[in-house]
Order: structure tokens, then sequence, then C-alpha cells
């Protein structure tokens, strides 16, 4: 199959959409699939053999992160270049109501479009505004696919209609086989990742709960592993414990894997706008016993409990007795590290691509056809017959008199 | 009254109209995908009663249940060769869901036959692809009839002698032993 794969952001900037990207069209490649992705990136010279650079871009803050694009004609053409060239069977958005290419692919193509939603929050401000604007767009999609529950009512709620769930894929390989960072004690440390300054990532009730975890344990080391500001984050906790912290900054996958394969326990303190808990996946592959606030995301990863630990959110007294308990019972962290690995097995990418490769069957058949330039709406469409509605239909006794 | 009313209310009138156009026109896709969507849905719910066949077929699972399973496919696939669509279908397809669900039901495991792996598998995308193609279908049914609830629409009658389409009542929840094949 010849796949289309339009990213919204910015590929040289390291982010869930796109790492599912990524894992996606790699596991795809592997299977014997012609893939291409349009994204925007900064550092042309860093693409993948397998992407194509959607151009400069100008960023816009969008829903927590930063999307990139430039609405310029050259964007445009880039674009239909792209369909044209690439011959697809089937062409995939990613986050497609976001300000990004996507949004321009949507505009440009039709025939069988697949697109993925990944967000889960409720201050879309620039759908609400947009709506009127995205609907052409947003009916030109065949298939909707939502990475969670969360996210599905999301979409439902500004769009409505329906999608079908399909969780991310975590690579457990690349997690199973890390090596354990040197200078660090496996039954002393607990691991935090993500971003140091982001609130809703919740380091700051992880630290307030520290004080109560290290009176208890006094040479355990709390390892944070993510981009911020280190003095920030120090002056939260008191002086005394200030030797028990250990800053990793901005790291690579291959280093965060060995992060995690050093932990004790990842603690995941996240206060909510998480629409998937892909991190505990990738601890869970590593061998690592997850502790997790009971976010519906988490919650439905962990399975109520089964396969990782969970406190209430928010609630930094839980937090602390919970990773004291979980730290001074090794038979129950054995236990959720078994489980773990067999949970995080049911999300490797070579299971999950099947689920998307079985959403591409059912709508390559839909249509019948490749996906081509969309000229409709357009003067050069109105005037010519590449423009006019597809009149040759299937009969059918069901719809039509 | 002068010329530049008569222009105004003409280029009025024109912009209307080339409104209704596109209202009409963007109802007429959204027919045609909802037709695409049914055909597909059709299509995988045969391809799914191919390879179930295969499964009743396998002589190492439990022989009651294959029976039920058998007879379900076999009555499905009388149905899906007949042109005209029943009511009927409906139950007869949503009885080859069950009694997938009650074969592979979750305390089955598919390591268990190491030598049937990929029948099995191929199985479980069957379902699944079910399950997505009717989902595809409503959410388009949905779109189609959200739009002709306009007043708009209904007072022009900007969808033709197209039907109004139905949302389909299908049990097509994936077996739990073959959710994560």
């Amino acid at each position: 199959m010849r796949i289309g794969i339009v990213c919204p952001y910015d590929w040289s900037v390291p982010g869930g959409v796109k790492q599912h990207i990524q894992d996606l069209t790699e596991s795809l490649i592997e299977l014997g699939h012609y893939v291409n992705v349009l994204t925007p990136t900064s550092a042309e010279e860093l693409l993948p053999s397998y992407a194509t650079n959607a151009g400069s871009t100008i960023a816009l803050p969008y829903n927590g992160s930063i999307a990139r694009i430039k609405f310029d004609p050259a964007a445009f053409t880039r674009t239909r270049n792209w369909l044209r060239q690439g011959k697809f069977d089937i062409l995939h958005l990613h986050e497609p109501t976001s300000p990004s290419p996507a949004i321009i692919a949507a505009w440009s193509a039709r025939g069988p479009i697949v697109a993925t939603h990944h967000t889960a929050n409720d201050s879309m401000y620039a759908v609400k505004n947009m709506q009127f604007l995205l609907q052409p767009m947003m009916e030109k999609v065949i298939a909707r696919i939502a990475v969670s529950q969360e996210a599905k009512d999301t979409m439902i709620e500004h769009f409505g209609g329906d999608a079908v769930v399909i969780p991310n894929g975590v690579r457990v390989s690349n997690f199973s086989n890390a090596t354990k960072l040197s200078g660090f004690d496996q039954d002393k440390t607990i691991v935090f990742v993500g971003r140091l300054d982001e609130p809703r990532k919740g380091l700051q009730n992880l630290l307030e709960a520290m004080p109560q975890v290290f009176a208890q344990y006094s040479d355990l080391k709390l390892l944070l592993v993510g981009p911020g500001d280190k003095q920030e984050i120090l002056k939260a906790i008191d002086a005394k414990y200030h030797s028990n912290i250990e800053f990793k900054g901005f790291v690579s996958s291959e280093v965060k894997a060995s992060c995690y394969a050093t932990a004790t326990v990842y603690v995941a303190p996240n206060l909510g706008g998480e629409s998937f808990g892909i991190v505990l996946l990738e601890a869970m592959a590593s061998g690592t016993p997850v502790l997790a606030s009971d976010l519906p995301a988490f919650k439905q990863v962990l399975e109520d409990g089964k396969y990782g630990k969970l406190f209430e959110t928010n609630n930094v007294n839980d937090l602390a007795t919970s990773l004291i308990e979980l730290l001074g019972n090794k038979s129950e962290r054995e236990n959720l590290t078994k489980q773990g690995l067999t949970r995080a097995k049911q999300f490797d990418w070579s299971v999950i691509v099947r689920q998307i490769l079985d959403v591409y069957e059912a709508v390559k058949s839909v249509e019948g056809r490749n996906v081509r330039e969309d000229f409709r709406g357009q003067l050069y469409g109105r005037l010519t017959k590449t423009g006019r509605l597809d009149r040759r239909r299937v009969k059918n006794s069901f719809l039509t008199e | 009254m002068d010329t530049s009313n008569w222009v105004l209310i003409a280029s009025g009138l024109i912009l209307f109209a080339i409104y209704l156009s596109n209202v009409a026109g963007r109802l007429d896709r959204l027919h045609l995908k909802v037709e695409n969507a049914r055909n597909a849905l059709d299509r995988q719910l045969a391809l799914r009663s191919a390879i179930c066949s295969d499964i009743a077929g396998l002589d190492l699972l439990d022989e009651k249940l294959r029976l039920r399973l058998a007879n379900a496919i076999h009555a499905s696939i009388s149905e899906e060769t007949l042109e005209v669509h029943t009511l009927n279908e409906w139950k007869i397809e949503s009885e080859v869901t069950k009694s997938l669900g009650e074969l592979f039901d979750k305390d089955f495991d598919i390591n268990k036959y190491p030598n049937h792996k990929n029948l099995i598998q191929e199985a479980a995308g069957a379902t699944r692809r079910v399950q997505y193609a009717l989902t595809f279908y409503n959410d388009a049914a949905t779109s189609v009839i959200k739009v002709r609830k306009r007043w708009i629409v209904r007072s022009f009658r900007l969808f033709g002698r197209a039907r109004m389409p139905v949302l389909l009542d299908l049990d097509v929840q994936i077996p739990h032993g073959l959710e994560h094949c």
C-alpha cells in the first residue's frame, strides 16, 4: 500500500504526536508498505529519508504545544506536488484541526482520507472559532481515529459523528533492552519524566511529597528527566534534600529508556490534560513499576490498578504514602514489573499497526480509488472536468430509489 | 425603482443561489460518502463470513459453539448474496458476532493454537474491520442527517431524491479473546 502521512508539528522538536507518527511510519515500512511523511521542519538535513519537508514555518502556540505553519501559496503548491507525486492509496492526517499542513492537505486532497485525533482538551478555542471553516474539510475525512476515549469524546463534542479508538503504541524492544545508567542504585531511584516547568505534569506535587519519602529513605535519589529550570525546582524543596535530587535535562530517547530502566519506581503525578498514558507504557516496557495519578487515561492504561499503582490525583499525602508503600514492598514491585511488561506488549507497535492497517483496509474499499487532488470548489475545478462531482456511482438498492 | 436597486436585488439573488448550490453540492458529497461507507460495510461483513467459516471448521475449538457459528455464518452468507437489504440482516450478522464472542471468550489464549495463529489473527482483523466500517458508516450517516435537518435544506429540497440514511444498530463487539491479537 502507498500511504501518505501528514505530521502537524515540527519534526525537529520531540513530542508525542511526532513520536507516534515516526513509530507508525517505521512499523508500516517494516511491513513492506511505501510511506511518505509530509512534515514542517526547521532542520531539513535531519529529516529521515521517508519524510518530505512541508516548508518554512512560523510558530503558533496551540493546545499547550507549538504548531508551526505558514499559510502561503508555496505551501499549497508543495502539498499538491507531494500529493501528485505520491500517488497514495491512503492519506493519513494527524491532528487535522490544528493550524498545520494537515489542514492544507485536507483541503487539497480527496479520496480515502483517514484522520487521527490526539487531543483531549476542552479548550480547543481555535477550533470553536473556526468550526464553520473546518467543517467542509472534516467532511472529506472518511475514517476518524481517536487515540483514547477522552480524545474521542473531545472530537465528538466539537464535530459530532463517531470515531474508532486505537491507542498509542510503544516500541517495547527499544525499552526492554535499554542499558541501565551507571551511578544509580536500582533499589533506590525514583524517576520523573516530562517538562519540569509544565504545571499539568504535576512535578510540584511530587516535590511536596518528597520530604515525607526522604524521611523514610534517606539515601533515595530522585531523578528528574526533562527540560526546565533547575534552580526553580530546587527552590521548591528544602536545601537539605538537594543532594538527593539529580537532573538529566533534555535527553535522547535512548537515554530516556535507560532512565526508565534504572528506576525502582516511575512516578507520573500528572494533574490532567493527558489523553493517553504513553509514558506509563514506556516505563512498563522497561520493566519498571509505575505509580500514577488516577486520571481517566491512566486508569484505563493501568486497568484500575491491575498493571500499576494508582493514587488520588492532586493529593500530595496519598502520593507520599503510596510511594513509601511501594518502595517498601519488593514483591509488589516484582509483580507490577511482570504485569506491566504483559500490558506493554499489548500496545506494542507491531500490534497497533495491524489495527491501523485494518482502518486503511476498511477505507480503501470505500472509494476504490487513490488519493488525488481536489479541484472542486476552485475556479479551475469549476471550469474543467476534473472538478465536477463523481457521478459514477455504485448502484445501491438501499439508498437510492 | 431605479437601476441600482434592481442590481442589488439581482446580485443578492445570485449570491443566494450560489449558496444553495454549495449546500446542495456538499450534501451530495455527503450522500456519496454514506453510500460508499455502506458498500464498504457490506464488503467487510462478507469478508468476515468467509474467514470465519474457516474458523468454524477448526476441530480444536468447542464443537457446540462452532456449530452455532457455522449456522450463523450460513444464514449470513445467504443473506449477503441477496440484493435487497432487510432488517433481518442485522439480526443475522449480530448472531455471527455473538457466536464469535462465545467461541473466543476472555479465557481464550491464542498462544495455545500455534498452528492456527495466522487464521485466528485474520479472524480478529475481520471482526475489527467490521466494527470500523460500521463506525465510519454511522459517522457519515450522522453528518448527513444533521445537514438534512436544517430548514434551508428541507424547504428547498436540496437533498433531491436521495433517501434519508438510517443509523445501523448492529452488534459488532470484538470478541474478548481476540482483542489483543
